[in-house]
């Protein structure tokens, strides 16, 4: 009796739920190979500027010209692309094409090798990106990554007539916007509060040793050897206030926003915000220089960064689909442009229409010599620091805007190389 | 008249006791007579203690409920209130129609996993408990402490080894693998309640059924089972609600590639970095809570009687 | 010496046990003792989770896990929360059961009030909190709005720490105070009324009668509640994601969110390993020690 009751009841919610479960997954089930297609996984991330609606959009002339491939963006199921692949790979989820991610010696045995394409061999910063001499990514073109933007009336109002070329300069220029009632600084939590110190601190590094990489890598030079004097100038900082308080708590969407409207004067932050900038509604002006070099330095690097590579993934199970994908990406004139337009990214001969700022930066871009350019937080090609580094970079940073001590950072990150060198 | 009588002295003994001593000391009468009194304020006391810990429990739900219905604009600067004005269904149906998830979708397929789940977990339970419960060798010892030494192990150290052993089966990313994995779980602490309901039963009833002539299983599950209805109900309702909530599980075993969301992972996906975009965090918290809310309304008495019932006896 | 027809007799008859038996201890093998041993070995591996070169290292992860500055934070953080959880869920949960354990409607309505959150998943519950505790949430709004400073609740490393701690504490005492309930509604009113006419004060109440016959129920809520709160997590994650300057890292996290996304399972493996050990100990420690006080209720 009351065996058949409940089992009325559990075939009763079991229905229901499946019926349910029906009407939810099908959705996802449209994506799936619907009528003999072959469909083609990319792990993207998802930014303000990258959304996935945009993305969809991106990939929509790609597959109306190739009507047997279906294109399924996929976001990251972490925080980002980098800490989903452990997972996806561990699992045997893995996706045809991964955007955002650089090759790393663990990394390169799941990868495709790209050297018989040539659009790979012909992509923006390919050859600085090989590995053991192999092409395993294509980008797009790119990006800024050591340059700081600010408001023009903030430095109007202190009375700062030219940017600043050296570091002191921008020191000094910090407390004239503190005493004009500007709050100097926007920086905040999240994944981007190393922007701030690395960006004041590794053109100089870099530029006092070129082998600051390799150096850092073998255990030649630590951390707190090359880095201790910037994290004192970046707590100064802190103390003086030149900071919003709370900052830790403050996301990365939200600081774009604060800046946009006028709330802070300068913004250290890679290229592709001027693409935001292009987005809003212009009642902030906003210029741009690039970070100023330490004392003794008069060549600060240009720290900067391929442009969203894609790579193609050996477990991907529609290798030749998926490179038609990329290659589409790379090489087809409206694809890139779009993709370069829409997050503040450079590449000769593909032109699109640039604000002043956007200008301002493709002068920047232009006037670097060639081998000022360097790699930022992980790095690339043959400038790496051990995987994980700019995650933890970022989070002992995070203590010092914290109101931590120098000492602490600076002593974890020593003990972390030593444990991952 | 005698009762009366009767009455009226053991009146005056309660109330008005005279000269017997006791361990606690001779204030007895004025005791009383203050405790009357302490009722009173020490009532007073006890409800405005627990009436400012209820707002504290309250109020959070209350706000989202009400910020769900409100702009940002609103929702930062009055947060207490909401006025017809101000009530807006515009972002409860931007959180209804989400590209990045769908709230209400997950709902099907995560009563799906908590109906299996608690199926599964009673089918394979229930018979391991009473050969444990009914055991007398060495052996029975054994299996009673291999499944409640799953009581200490963490879930979280065999997660990560677990994807491996599925992707052997090829069951990793599937309903079944999960539903599997779930289960495993649950065998732990239903399988220790069982057994200590089952030692409780009387071994006549296991004779009796054996006299009908059924075979061992039969008389399990026609005589004996329906005897745990109690105890089954309970471990079904805590593992529901454990199920319905789970994380960490969905989120390795199901992971993004297989398009399987639950309720709680499609929360983390819709949400992730949105999480100052209040109109956004609001209506999707709310859309997720409200089947557990409205579950637990219906059923609290149920809820709270089954996990009373459980600890007891446990 | 048994022939072949009695041992098929004494076959026979286990057979039925066997089979009711199998399909929970296969599914529990191949779900959970197959991967701790799986974890087991891994832990002593330098493994990725994906490449195929995989290295035997011996203890080094461990002597890492004891070494690295991340993990010791994160246990001595996960331990706080253990303890600092414990205490206040059992304190706040006995206080208010004593309360509200009698019948009538009232104690009944504030039951479901107190309670209501262990239905509630806690990852929902951090990110509700995280919206409210947020520099411009609506606690700090209310604080401003009253002419005080507003907290850092989730920016400061020890307010975050406390944070995590209260939030973890706010929405579990309910499930402990039902089972205070329970134990509360098990103890027999004749002792009460003994006890009153023997002139006992509700102070001398509780402290001869209530406490000890709750010892029981008193260990179940105490390793329930150690055992648990070291897997805390998801709290974590949707409150402050660890942050800030990973101040918030349980261990867990650390399993889950360092170790398992930068791809060191051998690491992370080894974590897990320490964890299992630490739940058993505490576990075993506690019931252990509670022995004592619950013998005395039996005599």
């Amino acid at each position: 009796m009351i065996a058949r009751r409940a089992i009325v009841a559990v075939a009763g919610a079991a229905a229901l739920s499946l019926a349910m479960a029906g009407c939810g997954a099908a959705g996802n089930d449209a994506g799936k190979a619907a009528g003999g297609k072959t469909e083609v996984r990319m792990l993207v991330n998802i930014t303000p500027n990258l959304t996935d609606k945009w993305w969809n959009e991106l990939v929509a002339p790609f597959e109306a010209a190739n009507p047997d491939i279906d294109v399924k963006i996929m976001a990251p199921v972490g925080k980002n692309v980098k800490e989903s692949m452990p997972q996806l790979l561990a699992s045997g989820d893995v996706p045809d094409v991964v955007q955002s991610l650089l090759p790393t010696k663990d990394l390169v045995p799941e990868l495709v090798d790209l050297s018989a394409y040539e659009w790979a061999k012909s992509a923006p910063l390919a050859s600085q990106n090989t590995f053991d001499g192999k092409y395993y990514i294509a980008g797009i073109g790119t990006q800024l990554q050591s340059i700081f933007f600010y408001n023009k009336k903030a430095f109007a109002d202190a009375g700062i007539k030219n940017v600043p070329v050296t570091m002191d300069e921008f020191d000094a220029d910090l407390q004239k916007l503190k005493d004009a009632g500007w709050m100097p600084l926007q920086t905040g939590g999240d994944w981007f509060t190393k922007l701030l110190p690395e960006i004041a601190g590794l053109p100089s590094i870099v530029a006092k040793n070129p082998q600051w990489y390799q150096d850092m890598s073998a255990g030649k030079v630590t951390f707190s050897q090359t880095y201790t004097d910037t994290l004192n100038l970046y707590a100064s900082w802190v103390k003086k206030g030149y900071v919003p308080a709370d900052a830790v708590g403050v996301k990365y969407s939200d600081a774009e926003q604060q800046f946009l409207a006028g709330k802070t004067a300068i913004y250290p932050m890679g290229s592709w915000f001027s693409a935001a900038e292009a987005k809003s509604d212009g009642k902030t002006e906003v210029g741009v220089f690039a970070s100023p070099g330490q004392a003794g330095v008069t060549n600060p690097k240009m720290g900067s960064g391929l442009a969203s590579p894609y790579m193609l993934m050996k477990a991907g199970k529609h290798q030749d689909a998926a490179a038609k994908l990329v290659e589409y990406l790379v090489t087809d004139k409206a694809s890139v442009t779009n993709q370069l337009q829409v997050d503040g990214n450079f590449r000769d001969g593909f032109e699109y229409p640039m604000n002043d700022l956007a200008k301002e930066l493709q002068k920047i871009n232009a006037e670097t010599p060639a081998a000022d350019f360097i790699p930022v937080a992980d790095g690339f090609g043959d400038m790496t620091l051990p995987s994980g580094y700019g995650a933890e970079f970022n989070t002992q940073m995070q203590g010092i805007l914290t109101g931590g001590p120098v000492s602490t950072a600076t002593k974890n990150m020593d003990s972390w190389f030593d444990n991952n060198r | 008249m005698p009762t009366t009588q009767t009455l009226n002295n053991t009146a005056t003994d309660v109330a008005a006791p005279a000269t017997v001593s006791n361990a606690f000391g001779g204030k007895r009468r004025r005791k009383m007579a203050k405790r009357n009194e302490l009722s009173l304020t020490s009532q007073i006391v006890k409800w405005t203690i627990l009436g400012a810990l209820s707002l504290i429990m309250i109020i959070p739900l209350y706000i989202m409920v009400i910020s769900a219905f409100k702009s940002q604009a609103e929702i930062l600067n009055n947060p207490l209130g909401i006025s017809p004005a101000t009530f807006t269904l515009e972002y409860i149906q931007r959180a209804l129609t989400s590209e990045a998830f769908n709230v209400v979708g997950a709902y099907g397929i995560t009563l799906l996993f908590v109906v299996l789940v608690s199926v599964f977990c009673v089918l394979l339970s229930a018979p391991v408990a009473y050969v444990i419960a009914r055991g007398q060798r060495k052996w029975h010892l054994a299996l009673l402490l291999l499944f409640v030494s799953g009581l200490f192990i963490p879930s979280q150290m065999t997660l990560i080894p677990v994807v491996f052993v599925l992707r052997v089966l090829g069951l990793m990313g599937t309903i079944p693998g999960f539903v599997l994995f779930e289960t495993a779980l649950t065998l732990p602490v239903t399988i220790f309640l069982f057994s200590a309901y089952l030692r409780t039963v009387p071994r006549e009833i296991d004779e009796a059924a054996a006299i009908d002539g059924a075979g061992k299983i039969r008389a399990f599950w026609s005589c004996i089972f329906p005897l745990m209805r109690p105890t089954v109900a309970t471990v079904v309702v805590l593992h529901s609600i454990s199920v319905w909530n789970d994380f960490v599980n969905p989120q390795i075993v199901l992971g993004p590639g297989s398009g399987i969301y639950t309720v709680t992972t499609g929360v983390y996906a819709a949400i992730g970095q949105y999480s100052t975009e209040y109109t956004t965090v609001f209506p999707t918290l709310l859309l997720a809570v409200a089947p557990a809310i409205i579950f637990f309304f219906f059923m609290q008495r149920f809820i709270i009687g089954g996990l009373a019932a459980g600890a007891t006896k446990g | 010496m048994t022939t072949p027809s009695q041992n098929l007799l004494v076959w026979k008859r286990r057979l039925p046990g066997l089979i009711m038996s199998a399909p929970a201890v296969i599914v529990f093998v191949a779900m959970f003792i197959v991967p701790m041993g799986l974890a087991v070995v891994l832990s002593l591996t330098n493994w990725n989770g994906y490449s195929l070169n995989l290295n035997f290292i011996g203890f080094e992860n461990y002597l890492k896990a004891f070494s690295n500055p991340r993990t010791i934070d994160a246990a001595v953080f996960t331990l706080k929360i253990a303890f600092f959880g414990t205490l206040f869920c059992n304190a706040i949960g006995l206080g208010i059961a004593a309360l509200i354990s009698g019948p009538g409607k009232p104690n009944v309505l504030a039951r479901t009030v107190f309670f209501y959150p262990y239905t509630i998943s806690a990852l929902i519950i951090g990110f509700l909190w995280s919206a409210m505790l947020a520099p411009q949430g609506v606690v700090n709004n209310l604080l401003s709005h009253a002419g005080m400073a507003p907290l850092p609740f989730l920016t400061e490393p020890s307010f975050a720490q406390a944070t995590v701690v209260a939030t973890v504490v706010w929405s579990h005492f309910g499930f402990n105070m039902i089972l205070y309930i329970a134990g509360l509604k098990s103890i027999p009113a004749e002792y009460y009324e003994a006890s009153t006419i023997d002139g006992a004060s509700r102070w001398d109440q509780f402290r001869y009668i209530t406490f000890p016959m709750l010892a029981p129920i008193v260990t179940v809520n105490l390793v329930l509640s150690l055992v648990g709160f070291l897997k805390v997590y998801e709290v974590a994650l949707a409150l402050t994601a660890g942050g800030p300057a990973g101040s918030t890292q349980t261990i867990v996290f650390q399993i889950l969110s360092d170790s398992f996304a930068n791809g060191k399972l051998g690491f992370g493996a080894a974590q897990s390993v320490i964890l299992l050990v630490v739940t058993a100990v505490l576990g075993l420690a506690v019931t252990l020690s509670r022995r004592g006080a619950e013998r005395k209720v039996t005599d």
